[in-house]
């Protein structure tokens, strides 16, 4: 005989005809009985009605348009050269702005003179490597990997290309839906024309880049502002970063909104999105006092950087098995028996699973680090008179 | 001119995006009314069910065709629906769901009105529904996507488990578990709305 939890835990299972008939007479027996068990199944069956009720929505009319242009674009950032799409997270920004470090002290290294002699290709790249941030201490890291495959004799250009023809001979790093590959070997080139173009058009992405990071909603920047001859009042500080959507803290550590511990010196931390506007506000209010505002960049903390360079290196590694893999999977299927073939080719598969599973572990954790921490990045403002 | 499945897909993969249209066409209906019973808003709903088809283009090169397309797409439908919840959990602009109530032509209405119909009437009415998908809302991520997948959208129990990588038996179990609680939900909420008819 069934009891009234055995019949409850089985009602689903009989709704969707899934009891053999033994059972099935059995909970009929008890439903015929029971009163409480008995409304318990009819007020299942009554939601169940009300949610097969439900119509399907029908899609706003603008949807396939919509897609279709997306779907496009897709198509063609696949195929367009020179161009560094900007896809997910502000850590594919990081980790690109890494790369482009590498690339640029790789490239400084070589080549020096032919930067000489080029004024213009020298001053991009110089503006290039400003704006990634001259991560020297990532470089020492990062070189080590490239040069073996890398350092090139001939002088060509530093191609940063979204897909190349010949995929085997770049070194890939994906991050997240950021692809970057390295043709073989850097090349540098004197090709005026081109590489002020494409020197340019880099320039303007990396500039994107490095800007997506830093001033995403989801990074926090620490400021500090030092007041200098009472050239600003606290408390008008104070109001424009809550207005900016900014956080003071006293030394404590403790959030709050009016008092400081000391009257020049005030530090709180703001939204990355936030920062320039807040900037800005600060510096039109002190323009009527004629005062000035000194701003350093804002700089990433030494601590992320190294975590996020040790992310990078395992999916750049994860990448590379996968091509592996890929690769292997490829000749398994012309193989000769291809039964055997079949088998290899699904113990390649539940390889690259593994591998899936691995890549969005490690961009998740990408993305934690940058939402937990209490701050991405700190700036310096001097007001003074 | 009819092209069978695997021949679309194999286009697809190679960047086809007629092809990979007609794919669309053919799941759109599906993928939109998951993403709808999931985040219960019709632009979020659109929005998120856009990112889902392009995050299949991106990746279709890596599907492989012996094994279901629809349970490939719906799986990265669920999973975009519940990143997307949880994104909003994080930025923690809560409301109370009991004042607002989303009905399915996608307005937004308050709870306290007028003209709402009397009880006896509700059992044909859209309010009844949106009092529903509202309780759904307000069900763990787990037993959402259990419910929604099989109650709303009809997929069977082995479809599910492959979708959300999980044994039969735990689908069983869930489905079970989150029609209860949903008909907890409903009949609670159903209670509140009856007193508001007596004066």
């Amino acid at each position: 005989m069934m009891d009234c939890d055995k019949v409850k835990q089985l009602l689903s299972s009989y709704i969707d005809g899934e009891l053999n008939e033994e059972e099935k007479i059995e909970f009929d027996n008890h439903i015929a009985q029971c009163s409480s068990c008995k409304e318990e199944f009819n007020d299942i069956l009554k939601v169940l009605d009300i949610l097969h009720s439900i119509p399907e929505v029908e899609l706003p009319a603008d949807f396939k348009e919509g897609l279709h242009k997306k779907l496009v674009e897709v198509k063609q950032q696949e195929i367009r050269p020179f161009r560094i799409r900007i896809l997910s997270s502000v850590a594919a920004g990081i980790m690109v702005m890494f790369a482009l470090g590498i690339v640029i002290f790789n490239a400084g290294g070589l080549r020096q003179k032919k930067f000489d002699t080029d004024g213009k290709t020298n001053s991009a790249m110089e503006q290039r490597a400003e704006s990634a941030g001259n991560s020297s201490g990532i470089v020492r890291g990062f070189t080590t990997e490239f040069s073996d495959s890398t350092v090139p004799d001939t002088t060509e250009d530093i191609n940063i290309t979204a897909e190349s023809p010949e995929p085997d001979q770049s070194m890939n790093i994906m991050a997240g839906d950021i692809k970057i590959q390295f043709t073989e070997g850097l090349k540098l080139e004197a090709r005026h024309g081109e590489t002020e173009t494409d020197g340019q058009a880099v320039e303007e992405q990396t500039g994107t880049l490095s800007q997506e990071l830093l001033y995403s909603e989801n990074s926090k920047i620490k400021v500090s502002v030092i007041i200098n001859d009472n050239a600003v009042s606290q408390e008008r500080i104070i109001a424009l970063v809550a207005e900016n959507g900014g956080v003071v803290k006293d030394d404590t550590g403790n959030k709050v909104p009016t008092l400081m511990s000391t009257a020049n010196f005030i530090e709180f931390t703001i939204p990355g999105n936030m920062y320039e506007v807040f900037l800005s506000s600060l510096k039109k209010d002190v323009e009527k006092s004629n005062a000035n505002v000194d701003s350093t960049s804002p700089s990433i903390r030494d601590d992320i950087k190294a975590r996020l360079e040790e992310l990078a290196k395992t999916l750049e590694a994860i990448n590379v098995k996968s091509k592996e893999i890929e690769s292997r999977k490829t000749s398994e299927e012309s193989a000769s028996n291809p039964e055997d073939g079949k088998i290899e080719n699904k113990e390649l598969d539940a390889e690259m699973e593994q591998l899936e599973s691995e890549k969005k572990k490690t961009e998740d954790e990408i993305e934690k680090l940058l939402e937990s921490n209490e701050y991405v990045a700190d700036v310096v403002i001097n007001v003074s008179k | 001119m009819y092209i069978p499945e695997k021949d679309l897909i194999e286009k697809a993969q190679k960047m086809d995006v007629q092809a990979f249209e007609q794919l669309v066409e053919k799941y759109q209906k599906k993928v939109f009314n998951i993403a709808f019973s999931m985040l219960n808003n019709m632009d979020d709903a659109s929005d998120i069910s856009q990112e889902v088809f392009i995050k299949a283009f991106k990746s279709i090169k890596h599907f492989k065709q012996n094994s279901s397309f629809s349970t490939w797409l719906y799986r990265i439908t669920v999973n975009t629906c519940l990143d997307e919840l949880r994104k909003r959990k994080n930025k923690s602009n809560v409301f109370s769901i009991d004042q607002v109530i989303h009905l399915e032509s996608g307005e937004v209405t308050r709870q306290l009105e007028d003209d709402r119909p009397t009880p006896d009437s509700m059992v044909e009415n859209n309010e009844l529904r949106a009092l529903v998908r509202d309780s759904i809302s307000q069900l763990s991520d787990e037993l959402k996507e259990v419910i929604i997948l099989r109650d709303i959208n009809g997929l069977s129990y082995d479809d599910i488990a492959d979708m959300l990588d999980c044994p039969l038996g735990t689908v069983k179990s869930r489905i079970n578990r989150a029609r209860n609680a949903l008909k907890e939900i409903l009949k609670r909420k159903i209670e509140l709305w009856k007193k508001d008819f007596v004066k």
